[in-house]
């Protein structure tokens, strides 16, 4: 056979300049040939994405607001007036109670607004006569001092323009009627519908006329007598305020976090660490709540509520589905324990039973920093779920944590491994609603300044891991119990969320 | 690096990947028409590559046995593509436009190359294989499928058409025979 290389100087030379002739390949010839390779890489990473964007979808479907107004009631605190300020950017739903039974009986009521009760004093600096142009669930915090009836003013968010153009009427801060006819027809556009059978219970309007109503995006003055609010005497109040984060802020943050997980799992690819093992995972559960309720007993003022005596009554919470995604990165310490830490989202949720009632004062019996009790007062109109009609009130927490814990191997060969691990998580509460039973436990009330912020979980599982080609499949049940309670040391009742998944997760 | 490899660790292939590549480029560029299809070679070469990497024994250069499995990767596209459809049987040799336009100034290996490239498909092929790779004209004609005797008179002639290519840019001195010059006809 002839071979090659009858040598001439021509060809050796050739073979010269052709050997010593290189090119850097372009970066997707390396791309291809690694996706070719490890074509199942990728997966964990868009499956999280996926999953992520589900969540999200979720979340933000169920907790729609049906009406919107964005409005601000000053708080001011002197010797003599409570005032509250009041931030809301939630839409107002309550409407006529018929209107109310036809549109709202469902488990997407979000009332999470605050009137603030001014003044007179307060009232003559302002001149703004705007008009309401959708209604307006209210949760008056109302304020009194001194044992005397002050008068008022009922300040409403508003931020739409009026349509009607025209003069209009609006209530009276010295004629009130009392008349059964709805206030509703009082006013233009038939926003404010305080329509009651119970004079005691509604406040009652009267009008007065104004001049040309205009583009407002402050508040409506709307002066009310304080006779209408029946105060025990020498009972101190505090008016609330009820910042809530804007939704914008909200989406600017999970959008801030989704770059982070993405982030993170495209780092995962660069290099193996035989130690270090990431995995993501998702973990359906199901939602449901613990109660530690403390009575608090009165300390000898007569004015305090007293919980004792109160009728019992039944309160009836229904489980939801909920999620956490996320992603843990573990540690090998030796051949069977591992540490772990991570990042992930969990939401988590529960139904309370209501039903719709007239709008009605109730209280809540808290504890300042010293351990005594005072009474916050409410208006609200959902009631505790013992009458026919039910509604859903949505309690619900998405928060952001990061695990710290422990994974121990407690079986296990080439393919097969069993685990435990626990965890605690340190999480940071960033949307919730929390509807919260009222001292005498008749109804149900909002009031987000109670809601703890931070709190701390613990999380234990146990876990089959399955080891395929090229990546792990993870399989187990877990439970997740938050230790602190939902609310702040202030509101007495003590209520825990406890979660129980199926945890499903891949890693390399 | 090899039980890397062998282990499918993604951080071993990479090793070998960015060692190799650069030359194997060169290789796939003097068979390819352009860098496109040359980086196309090169990626389904390589992809041989690591899924054969248990066959390597260790006899012999692992840069050797990679540049086997690239050039036969490389022949491969071509048959597939039918790019010696118009030119191994048919000589087209005496159209090629020969001037200093069709050379770029470059560092003389890469001139070299360039100028292997100038050459038909057909010829191109059959002087990588016979005078860069060293496979014998029998080798040449089971990878191409074509006569022992048509591979040597491919040879001969895109030598003869290489070495004009070279002396026109001044890569080659022209020798003071004279050159034999193949007629088209």
């Amino acid at each position: 056979m002839e071979r090659r290389f009858d040598m001439s100087d021509f060809e050796q030379s050739l073979k010269d300049h052709a050997d010593q002739f290189k090119m850097i390949p372009s970066k997707r010839v390396w791309n291809g040939i690694y996706n070719n390779l490890h074509p199942g890489s990728k997966w964990p990473s868009i499956t999280v994405a996926i999953l992520f964007l589900i969540t999200l979808i979720t979340i933000g479907n169920l907790n729609k607001p049906t009406t919107h107004f964005n409005a601000i009631s000053n708080i001011q605190q002197n010797s003599t007036n409570n005032i509250s300020k009041a931030k809301n950017d939630n839409e107002p739903v309550y409407q006529s109670p018929d209107q109310n039974k036809r549109k709202i009986i469902s488990s997407k009521i979000n009332a999470n607004h605050t009137l603030s009760i001014i003044s007179k004093e307060e009232s003559k600096r302002k001149t703004t006569t705007p008009i309401i142009t959708k209604s307006i669930s209210p949760n008056i915090i109302s304020e009194k001092s001194n044992n005397q009836t002050e008068v008022g003013q009922l300040q409403l968010p508003v931020n739409e323009i009026s349509r009607n153009k025209s003069k209009t009427k609006f209530p009276n801060e010295n004629n009130f009627t009392n008349s059964n006819t709805p206030v509703n027809e009082q006013i233009v556009d038939n926003s404010i519908s305080y329509q009651t059978n119970d004079q005691s219970a509604a406040p009652k309007l009267s009008l007065i006329e104004i001049d040309q109503p205009e583009l407002f995006n402050s508040n409506l003055i709307i002066p009310v007598s304080f006779d209408v609010f029946s105060f025990p005497p020498e009972e101190s109040m505090l008016v609330t305020a009820i910042p809530l984060k804007k939704p914008e802020e909200i989406a600017k943050d999970d959008a801030v976090l989704k770059q982070n997980i993405f982030q993170k799992t495209k780092k995962l690819h660069r290099k193996k660490n035989t130690k270090i093992e990431w995995l993501f995972y998702v973990n359906p559960t199901v939602s449901s709540v613990l109660f530690d309720k403390k009575t608090i007993r009165p300390t000898g003022v007569s004015s305090l509520v007293v919980l004792s005596g109160q009728p019992s009554f039944k309160l009836i919470h229904k489980n939801k589905i909920g999620i956490e995604t996320g992603t843990e990165m573990s540690f090998k310490f030796s051949n069977r324990l591992r540490f772990i830490t991570g990042f992930n989202l969990n939401y988590s949720s529960y139904n309370n039973i209501s039903n719709l009632e007239h709008p009605t004062f109730t209280t809540l019996t808290l504890n300042d920093n010293h351990g005594r009790p005072y009474s916050k007062n409410y208006i609200t109109h959902y009631g505790n779920g013992q009458s026919q009609d039910h509604i859903s009130l949505s309690n619900y927490n998405l928060e952001a944590s990061i695990p710290l814990g422990i994974q121990y191997n407690i079986w296990g060969n080439k393919k097969i491994k069993i685990d435990v691990a626990t965890l605690i998580e340190s999480s940071l509460l960033l949307k919730n609603n929390a509807y919260m039973i009222s001292s005498d436990g008749r109804y149900y009330v909002n009031d987000p300044s109670l809601v703890r912020k931070e709190n701390l979980e613990a999380n234990f599982g146990t876990y089959m891991t399955l080891s395929g080609k090229k990546i792990k499949w993870h399989l187990g049940p877990n439970i997740r119990y938050q230790i602190l309670s939902t609310y702040k040391n202030i509101y007495p009742t003590k209520e825990h969320f406890i979660d129980y998944g199926i945890k499903i997760g891949i890693s390399r | 690096m090899l039980q890397g490899c062998l282990d499918n660790l993604s951080i071993a292939q990479e090793a070998l990947y960015n060692r190799f590549s650069p030359r194997m480029l060169g290789v796939c560029y003097r068979y390819a028409r352009n860098r496109e299809d040359a980086e196309d070679m090169l990626q389904e070469g390589f992809i041989k590559v690591y899924s054969q990497i248990y066959q390597f024994k260790g006899s012999g250069a692992l840069e050797g046995w990679i540049r086997k499995i690239i050039v036969h990767t490389c022949i491969n596209i071509l048959k597939k593509n039918k790019k010696f459809s118009d030119s191994v049987d048919l000589i087209h040799a005496s159209s090629i436009q020969i001037s200093e336009n069709n050379i770029p100034s470059m560092l003389q290996a890469k001139q070299v190359v360039e100028c292997i490239r100038l050459l038909p498909i057909g010829y191109r092929t059959v002087l990588n294989l016979y005078a860069i790779e060293g496979f014998s004209h029998k080798e040449i004609s089971t990878i191409l499928e074509v006569e022992e005797s048509t591979s040597r008179s491919q040879y001969t002639r895109a030598r003869a058409l290489l070495e004009e290519i070279l002396i026109k840019k001044k890569i080659l001195q022209k020798p003071k025979e004279k050159v034999r010059m193949v007629s088209a006809k």
